[in-house]
């Protein structure tokens, strides 16, 4: 496909519109990462009670990774952030963990590289693109396992903190509860207070047992918490360059369609590497992408 | 090991769900969850007083949203309650909710709010003065449920957008994605236009056409105060659950009024109400 072969018109009806929603909704994702850390840096000598805090926490950093894996999905299946928001969700769900290597190449926007290349959209640095492709394929490897480890680390957290952050979403309804199974026979069951955990209780129906989910506020949870914020703040950040970039280069690239030029961009390519260290046959190429953190 | 997990079956379940203290831990221990939203709430509050406008609008939309929350606590309870048990108070879905809520901004007797929020008849009842100031409370109960109710149907959406998703356009993106006249965007401009207060717009592409969700200052500092009438409302039906008449603390031995149910009267009748009830005074 050569430039002239993109229509304008859709470019500007439905490539525009995307770009603009994905690149305001990582704005909000940086925002709720920034009060994520004034919250919990707030004096808890004000507070009555130890652990409070510590559930804001937990429930917004579950919300930013909800919401990044949401815009994953949004981009690597196009779909519309407003009519498509429970597909948005069950996508999220059903993708595999660890996930497809082509699921991270769309939601990344990797798999447009070599169609932009081919078109002449980017500039292949005095190689043909398939050479170009070939030389840069170790790095978009060691990329895409980076990327991998991280979007496995955010599932895993987001299944298993999933209960705690509904509750919390959903009347702020965790209980600082214990509950204490003694067995039996008789089996006695009861509830008591307990500030250092939160339990919740899922019980659909009345004919189908009970889940009982205690959290502790302990070391691991800690470490958890601060991995997968570590983690996503990170893909936030270099996700929100990624289409920082690109919405800089769209008037460009419009110019270009509108004119059927070749060679629209200038500078770094937009797409994210994580391929560091280099070797020095690879680091020209990595030169001209954007390194991520 | 940070989370620990049983499964209880059905046949002891019941231990838990029917035992007639089950409402009465949950909520109990649901108050340090309460002191902390209202700790978060109020440094919201500062920190909007203080902010830039792009983070007063986010600041505003995460105060809105903890209300919201709060308030779906409500909409547990009243659900545990209208079906006598058997919920853990954070199962309730949105379908439920909403009809619950629809229900509940419309007028409600006196008797279903005494019933839900554990309020005994005065032992004084056939005095007039007391009589009435009984009456007064109740009316303020069921306002209180009324208002929560319109407060969640009015920004439930809202909210899921800002919480769930959120994918939004501003105003000045809708103008250069679709810079020629189109109806739907035309509609948002001239509604946009018209308030006072504005906060923060999003607009979400909804079809081929735009919708919208707006906040405003007002809505900021009354979405507050229903985060605290929510909390008075749940620790009005969680303290009045087990009473000890034998205890020597007011708190643990009478009824407890909290502020909503008796704003509306005088210091005098406050302390008549309480007197005749006996109440205890929050």
């Amino acid at each position: 496909m050569s430039v002239s072969e993109f229509d304008p018109v859709l470019v500007r009806a439905d490539w525009v519109p995307r770009l603009r929603l994905a690149t305001r909704i990582l704005r909000q994702l940086e925002r709720r990462h920034v009060y994520l850390e004034g919250i919990t840096s707030l004096p808890h000598s004000d507070l009555p009670v130890g652990n409070g805090l510590e559930l804001e926490r937990l429930s917004r950093a579950w919300m930013l990774v909800d919401n990044l894996l949401g815009v994953y999905a949004m981009v690597a299946y196009q779909l519309n952030a407003r009519t498509d928001r429970i597909a948005i969700s069950q996508r999220l769900r059903e993708e595999a963990v660890p996930p497809s290597r082509e699921f991270l190449e769309r939601a990344w926007l990797w798999s447009s590289l070599p169609e932009a290349l081919s078109s002449g959209a980017v500039r292949p640095l005095g190689v043909t693109p398939e050479e170009y492709l070939r030389r840069l394929q170790p790095l978009t490897d060691r990329t895409l396992e980076r990327l991998t480890d991280r979007y496995t680390r955010q599932r895993r957290f987001h299944e298993q903190y999933a209960p705690f952050a509904m509750a919390h979403r959903h009347g702020r309804a965790a209980f600082h509860l214990r509950v204490e199974v003694t067995e039996g026979p008789p089996v006695h069951i009861k509830l008591r207070h307990d500030s250092e955990g939160i339990t919740v209780l899922r019980r659909q129906r009345s004919e189908r047992p009970v889940q009982v989910h205690t959290l502790l506020f302990d070391q691991e949870y800690q470490d958890d918490v601060a991995a997968v914020l570590h983690n996503t703040s990170a893909d936030i950040r270099n996700y929100s360059r990624l289409l920082a970039a690109l919405e800089a280069g769209m008037p460009d690239f419009l110019d270009a369609i509108e004119r059927g030029a070749t060679g629209t961009t200038r500078g770094r390519l937009p797409y994210i590497l994580l391929a560091a260290p280099y070797t020095a046959d690879e680091q020209p190429i990595a030169n001209n992408f954007t390194e991520g953190e | 090991m940070t989370i620990q997990s049983v499964v209880i079956d059905v046949e002891h379940a019941g231990q838990l769900f029917d035992a007639p203290t089950f409402e009465n831990v949950l909520l109990g221990s649901w108050e340090q969850v309460s002191l902390t939203t209202q700790f978060v709430t109020r440094d919201l509050l500062e920190r909007i007083k203080r902010d830039e406008p792009e983070w007063r609008a986010y600041h505003s939309w995460e105060l809105i949203a903890i209300s919201l929350e709060t308030v779906e606590m409500v909409g547990n309870v009243l659900l545990h309650h209208e079906r006598g048990g058997g919920r853990a108070l954070h199962e309730a879905t949105n379908p439920e909710l909403a009809e619950l809520f629809e229900r509940y901004e419309r007028p409600l007797p006196p008797d279903a709010v005494q019933t839900f929020l554990r309020l005994p008849t005065p032992k004084d009842s056939l005095d007039t003065v007391v009589g009435a100031c009984f009456r007064t409370a109740l009316d303020s109960g069921a306002r209180a449920l009324n208002v929560l109710a319109s407060h969640w149907r009015r920004f439930a959406e809202a909210v899921r957008w800002f919480r769930h998703f959120p994918a939004h356009l501003t105003l000045d993106d809708v103008d250069a994605i679709d810079p020629g006249p189109n109806a739907s965007k035309d509609a948002i401009f001239q509604e946009i236009a018209a308030m006072d207060d504005l906060l923060d717009v999003a607009v979400v592409p909804d079809g081929q056409g735009f919708g919208y969700q707006a906040i405003r200052e007002p809505d900021v500092q009354f979405a507050a105060r229903m985060t605290y009438l929510a909390i008075e409302v749940v620790l009005t039906r969680g303290g009045n659950l087990f009473l000890n008449p034998e205890s020597d603390v007011p708190a643990e031995r009478y009824p407890k009024l909290y502020p909503f149910l008796v704003r509306r009267l005088s210091p005098e009748n406050r302390s008549r109400l309480a007197a005749g009830g006996p109440y205890h005074l929050i």
